[in-house]
């Protein structure tokens, strides 16, 4: 079953949960626009309910990266 | 709607006012300097880019509507945009004259006032915090309608950019962005682009593509 970061790129992107991948990224998902971008980071923000500063939200390249990311906030996604 | 019909045109003196109204449409006059000093002022602005035969501009065009576009030059552009606006952004003042009680504005007012009269480029090179070696362009201003943002306006039009650069054989595009600009700063990481932490400051990112690397 997809995790919970699985599920928030799946919703925010309308790309199937259960193909991805840490390595998955905007050159492999076609939705992820820079403007989308910014809908993952306030959904991110909304499930898993932390912060995520401007520096934060520029680190996150990939589905890895997210998981790097939040795993550096405390966060067990 | 289909990325394809998307063009990417030079950037021309029938541009300019689409130009000017995108300008206006992408960045607030809480955050940008030249939205605050009016269309006149940012007409003359673009048209720097039109008209120095070191910079370039594209624009992006979606169903005859311009949708995007790219400004910058093969060099620094600050010190030679500013030298060629000023006596537009004086006449702007003028009009404006409440301006000059805004802090930031006047921050940003003196900053401009350095850069117009740093004549040398090492002088330039302070005032910008560059710090890379080699023939470096800079992109000025970069400006797409969100709307369209599933077109991949933006990256066309730095792709667009990116190439001339290479071809006129430039090893850097630089280019800054503010620091809480996510969208834009995403955008340049997607492409490559390196943030330097050495040369930016509490507000703004300065970020580098190396040409070289693609060479």
């Amino acid at each position: 079953m997809p995790d919970r970061v699985a599920q928030v790129v799946s919703q925010v992107f309308g790309v199937p949960a259960e193909g991805l991948t840490d390595a998955d990224n905007p050159d492999t998902i076609g939705s992820w626009t820079s403007i989308a971008h910014i809908h993952l980071i306030m959904a991110l923000q909304d499930e898993f309910g932390v912060t995520l500063d401007p520096d934060d939200a520029v680190e996150m390249l990939s589905v890895g990266m997210i998981r790097s990311v939040l795993a550096g906030k405390g966060v067990m996604a | 709607m289909d990325e394809k019909t998307v063009m990417i045109q030079e950037l021309g003196p029938e541009h300019l006012k689409a130009v000017v109204q995108l300008h206006q449409e992408c960045f607030a006059p809480e955050t940008n300097f030249s939205t605050r000093l009016g269309p006149r002022f940012l007409r003359a602005s673009y048209n720097f880019f039109v008209k120095d035969p070191k910079a370039f501009g594209f624009v992006a065009l979606y169903e005859g509507k311009t949708v995007g576009f790219i400004c910058g030059r093969l060099d620094f552009f600050v010190g030679a945009l500013n030298r060629y606006r000023a006596p537009v952004a004086a006449l702007a003042l003028l009009g404006r004259p409440r301006l000059l009680f805004a802090m930031d504005f006047r921050k940003r007012l003196v900053q401009a006032v350095k850069t117009f009269t740093a004549r040398r480029k090492t002088e330039e090179r302070k005032s910008t915090n560059a710090t890379r070696e080699g023939p470096t362009a800079t992109l000025a201003s970069l400006g797409a309608l969100p709307d369209y943002a599933h077109l991949r306006v933006s990256d066309r039009l730095l792709s667009t950019a990116e190439s001339l650069c290479r071809k006129q054989q430039m090893h850097f595009v630089r280019a800054s962005v503010r620091r809480a600009n996510i969208s834009s700063r995403f955008l340049y990481r997607k492409r490559g682009y390196v943030e330097d932490p050495g040369t930016s400051t509490d507000d703004g990112v300065f970020c580098y593509l190396s040409l070289e690397d693609e060479a």
